[in-house]
């Protein structure tokens, strides 16, 4: 409805908030910025003076004192109309969106800060794959993924999105991209400069890297149902397409990189039964948007609330969670799926209403997730929670899942060397329950090398002269140093998890 | 759990460097001859400890180093985790047992030695053990792992295995630094600069990092751990500066401006075509003053690709206005982003080479490098196709282009130092990526420079290795056509 269809007269301009009000708001946005400002509040168990806490606090207030309308706030970062709730943020999206009203939504950080979203186009339902034949796509990168692991089954960031972008790219694109990281990275930069005026340069440079997969599609993927499938619609080109291919590689990478590893975490923790609900739950309590800037365009009313061009809606689906009893884990053991869950607003997207692309993203998470489990058990290492309580936020990329084989590990040991992950890391600020998992993968490992050295050192390839008898000393030496510090520090181990 | 058996070494060693000759001269083309019966039998060589064996036992013992030092790092972490402290607060008998638990496997000599590492205590743990001659089981493993590496090498590189050169590699590997000052001059002495140089240059990083290691400096240990871990080093060896410390000894937005060629160049230039040793002879020609070429090609197959040919180091001085200096060079050796790249990248810009066009970079010594860098930019291959990269003479091995599309040919002439600068050596167990072609043989231009100028390889390659040639020029089959455009261009830091 616009606002020459509607009748004016009755309209209402949106609430004001107060300056106190403002104030409280901008200032735990500007603290976002400030991660240690959290610590002496979760020291002292005071959950409610922590950024999130304060943020939510005040949401549920200003819920409180205006009927829960939504209401504008003035912050350091720009004025916001704020829907107080999930179903008016739909509803008053919806009717900008049916009235021609919105420009391109941006995301917005916590702290603040505005960045490009993979802009939204609509995923035709015959172009995803079906979930029948996903099952067999993933299987071959999940284990190239988990043979990535470092010898203490804990997998760095950077090995797993790797992992997660190339089966992203083999479930979106096809098995011919799969090498093309280079694909991600064009399309990471286009989306990051959405909204900006590098964007076309970017999209230009996107649209000629997917040009060789569009013309030549791997019918197994999204790129080759979309063009087999659309043969009778008006858009149905590779030109065409390219567009859609796009977005639904943005977002399923993303759901891949990021939900997958925090349903892991969920499984890890029991805080959900099955893969599905694992993903569901991370997509609600964690949305990877969880926060959108809507530009209005032209005025028009919702409801009885006249919405000026200018202004810009702020939807906050991981801000509200919480409120309404959303909080409880129980949900998470219901057994929904976020793939199966067409209504409100996509958590990956910044569509005003439903996006097919992200359903499509939520199903190979769950397929990802499902993969992963039936090969190996995950244990969280980092950072610790439970399932009665878990983070406001979780950043993926701080995540430290370990996957433990449900087999025993091959018998010939691990070699890391030559591995990107060969290189020891030091681990911050775990539970000594952690150290203590993590140190008996290493008193395990450093018995195999015992083994391994000792069996080198039989070798009849060293008999040849004295040199080599010399390095057969030596190789025996150091399986019995290895042997030693093996049982030192399995006794440590042992220790740090009593 | 079985052991790992390593007579089955063949199974997971990655393979050796290159298809070249294994004895030094060898020319692998050449027709076996059937010796004459009346001719005496030649006396067999002594045996000697299989190569693949000395390689496997050196992968064995630095995965246990690694291992090791994750372990020390990972008690250390727990030790001095805030975590434990507060646990302590709450289960001090617990706490106490622990921390000696932990303390006992941290410096038992039997077991882990002192194998504290990892945060701010325990680095600072790891810096008193180094500056104490300590010796934990991590570095004394790490050290052999070294020291079966250089003895590995030896096998193709037999003057690694002469009296002097032994008195060099041992005594680095005992840590005796003195003795090893005194067997570098005596080698010195004996081959003179040059010759000593390549005769250590197969083993230069393990060397270097077996420096690192046992010297009392303990900021300069994780350039023998990405060494000894197969990747390539993001420090110096000596003192241990990051690489990004380069960044402001090179500084500078880079800076294109068009020239025309001297009367000489020019006439190089006029007979030029799409044939590696004509590109080597051309980068030759432009020496290395900061010259570059642009070459617009219209190829057989109507397209227009453009080929870029970046020279290598001015060795006159530590630092010129060009990006082509000795500074430089370690810049590109150590990252991506630098004064050259900068410089090419507003060369192709003001080139008005379109979007989207074919090119072909190829490059020597620093020049290899840095067409490294381009095809590894995501904004070049955004904004161009790299289709391929010739690197002639340059340490490029712990790079990797940012299209997987792109041909990378390597061309290494065995007795160069340089291109063994990226810690990828003859006995090391890191293998490039399969899609990657390198050609490298033993040529006679033995000693250093001489083994790394443009015309030694171009002369290998006319002569020799003329096989290899003809594989590299089939490979870049799709630029041959007329040339329509040589514009040189003279490249500035600022």
């Amino acid at each position: 409805m616009t606002t020459a269809d509607s009748p004016a007269t009755a309209a209402r301009r949106p609430a004001t908030a107060w300056p106190l009000e403002n104030a409280v708001f901008s200032a735990a946005m500007v603290a976002q910025r400030l991660p240690w400002v959290d610590a002496p509040a979760r020291a002292l168990g005071l959950d409610m003076l922590t950024r999130d806490g304060v943020t939510r606090g005040l949401l549920a207030f200003l819920r409180r004192t205006r009927s829960g309308r939504p209401v504008r706030l003035r912050t350091p970062f720009g004025p916001f109309l704020l829907p107080l709730a999930a179903a008016d943020a739909a509803g008053l999206l919806a009717a900008a969106d049916e009235a021609g009203a919105l420009a391109p939504a941006v995301g917005l950080t916590a702290g603040g800060q505005r960045y490009g979203l993979s802009p939204h186009v609509p995923l035709p339902s015959d172009a995803a794959v079906p979930a029948a034949e996903l099952g067999a796509l993933p299987a071959e990168d999940v284990d190239r993924v988990i043979a990535a692991r470092r010898g203490d089954g804990t997998l760095e960031w950077a090995d797993w999105e790797r992992g997660m972008l190339r089966l992203s790219r083999r479930v979106v694109v096809g098995a011919a991209a799969v090498e093309d990281t280079l694909l991600g990275e064009v399309l990471a930069g286009a989306t990051a400069a959405a909204g900006s005026r590098s964007y076309e340069g970017r999209a230009e440079a996107l649209r000629r890297r997917l040009a060789p997969y569009l013309a030549d599609p791997d019918p197994a993927s999204v790129t080759g149902r979309l063009l087999a499938h659309g043969s009778g619609r008006e858009e149905s080109g590779p030109d065409a397409a390219g567009p859609a291919v796009a977005h639904a590689l943005a977002l399923v990478s993303r759901a891949a990189a990021e939900t997958v590893l925090q349903a892991l975490a969920l499984l890890a923790v029991g805080a959900a039964a099955t893969p599905e609900t694992a993903v569901a739950e991370a997509l609600r309590r964690w949305p990877p948007v969880a926060a959108a800037v809507y530009p209005v365009r032209a005025d028009f009313v919702w409801q009885d609330l006249a919405v000026e061009a200018g202004t810009e809606i702020l939807r906050v689906p991981g801000w509200l969670r919480g409120l309404d009893g959303e909080d409880r884990t129980d949900r998470a053991q219901a057994g929904t799926s976020a793939a199966a869950d067409s209504s409100g607003m996509p958590p990956l997207c910044g569509a005003p209403t439903g996006c097919a692309a992200t359903r499509f993203a939520a199903l190979v998470a769950e397929h990802v997730v499902r993969a992963v489990t039936e090969t190996v058990r995950p244990l969280l290492i980092a950072p610790q929670f439970t399932a009665d309580r878990l983070p406001d936020t979780l950043d993926a990329k701080t995540l430290v899942v370990a996957l433990e084989d449900l087999t025993a590990r091959p018998a010939d040991g691990r070699v890391t060397v030559t591995l990107p992950t060969a290189v020891p890391v030091s681990a911050f600020g775990y539970a000594p329950a952690a150290y203590g998992a993590l140190a008996h993968a290493s008193a395990d490992r450093l018995e195999r090398h015992a083994e391994s050295l000792a069996a080198c050192a039989g070798n009849s390839g060293w008999n040849t002269d004295e040199e080599g008898e010399r390095f057969r000393v030596v190789l025996l030496d150091h399986a019995e140093r290895c042997a030693t510090a093996a049982d030192g520090v399995r006794r440590a181990a042992k220790r740090l998890t009593d | 759990m079985a052991p790992q058996v390593v007579d089955e070494t063949a199974q997971r060693l990655p393979g050796r460097r290159g298809p070249g000759a294994d004895a030094p001269g060898a020319a692998p083309a050449a027709p076996a001859r059937v010796p004459a019966p009346t001719a005496p039998e030649p006396e067999p060589a002594p045996e000697r400890i299989d190569a693949e064996l000395l390689i496997a036992a050196s992968v064995l013992l630095a995965d246990a180093a690694l291992t090791a030092k994750q372990s020390g790092a990972e008690l250390t972490g727990a030790m001095f985790s805030w975590r434990f402290g507060l646990e302590a607060l709450r289960r001090p008998g617990w706490a106490l047992g622990t921390a000696v638990s932990c303390a006992r496997a941290l410096t038992g000599s039997a077991g882990l030695g002192f194998g504290a590492n990892g945060g701010v205590a325990g680095e600072l743990l790891r810096m008193a053990g180094n500056m104490t001659y300590r010796r934990p089981a991590k570095v004394a493993m790490a050290v052999d792992a070294f020291a079966l590496r250089i003895k590995a090498a030896a096998v193709d590189h037999p003057s690694l295995d002469a009296p002097a050169a032994r008195r060099l590699t041992d005594a680095m590997v005992a840590g005796n630094r003195l003795e090893a000052a005194r067997a570098m001059y005596a080698l010195i002495e004996l081959l003179g600069v040059t010759r000593a140089l390549t005769t250590v240059s197969p083993v230069i990083m393990e060397l270097l990092a077996l420096l690192g290691l046992l010297d009392e400096n303990p900021v300069n240990d994780d350039f023998s751990w990405v060494t000894l871990a197969g990747g390539v080093p993001t420090t110096d060896p000596i003192l241990g500066l990051p690489s990004s410390v380069l960044k402001f000894l090179n500084p500078g937005p880079g800076r294109a401006e068009r020239t025309d060629p001297d009367p000489i160049l020019a006439k190089v230039l006029t007979g030029s075509r799409n044939d590696i040793v004509s590109y080597v002879g051309d980068i030759g020609a432009l020496g290395n003053h900061g010259l570059v070429l642009l070459r617009r090609v219209e190829c057989a197959d109507g397209a227009v690709r453009y080929v870029l040919l970046l020279p290598g180091t001015s060795f006159g001085l530590l630092s010129n206005s060009t990006p082509q200096d000795l500074v430089g060079a370690f810049d590109g050796l150590l990252r991506t982003d630098t004064t050259y790249t900068r410089a090419a990248k507003k060369l192709l810009r003001r080139a008005g080479v379109p979007t989207g066009a074919e090119l072909m970079i190829v490059g020597h010594s620093l020049g290899g490098m840095t067409a490294m860098n381009l095809a590894s930019d995501v904004e070049v291959c955004a904004a161009y196709r790299v289709t391929h990269v010739i690197a002639i003479g340059s340490p490029i091995d712990g790079k990797r282009p940012a299209d997987h599309t792109t041909r990378v040919i390597s061309l290494v002439n065995k007795h160069d130092v340089i291109p063994g600068l990226d810690g990828r050596g003859p006995a090391s167990p890191h293998d490039l990526p399969e899609s990657w072609v390198e050609l490298a043989w033993l040529d006679e231009s033995y000693d250093y420079p001489l083994s790394h100028a443009p015309q030694a390889y171009s002369d290998a390659l006319r002569g020799e290795f003329t096989h290899y040639r003809d594989q590299v020029n089939k490979l870049i089959g799709a630029y041959d056509g007329e040339v329509v455009g040589n514009q040189t261009y003279m490249l500035r830091d600022k």
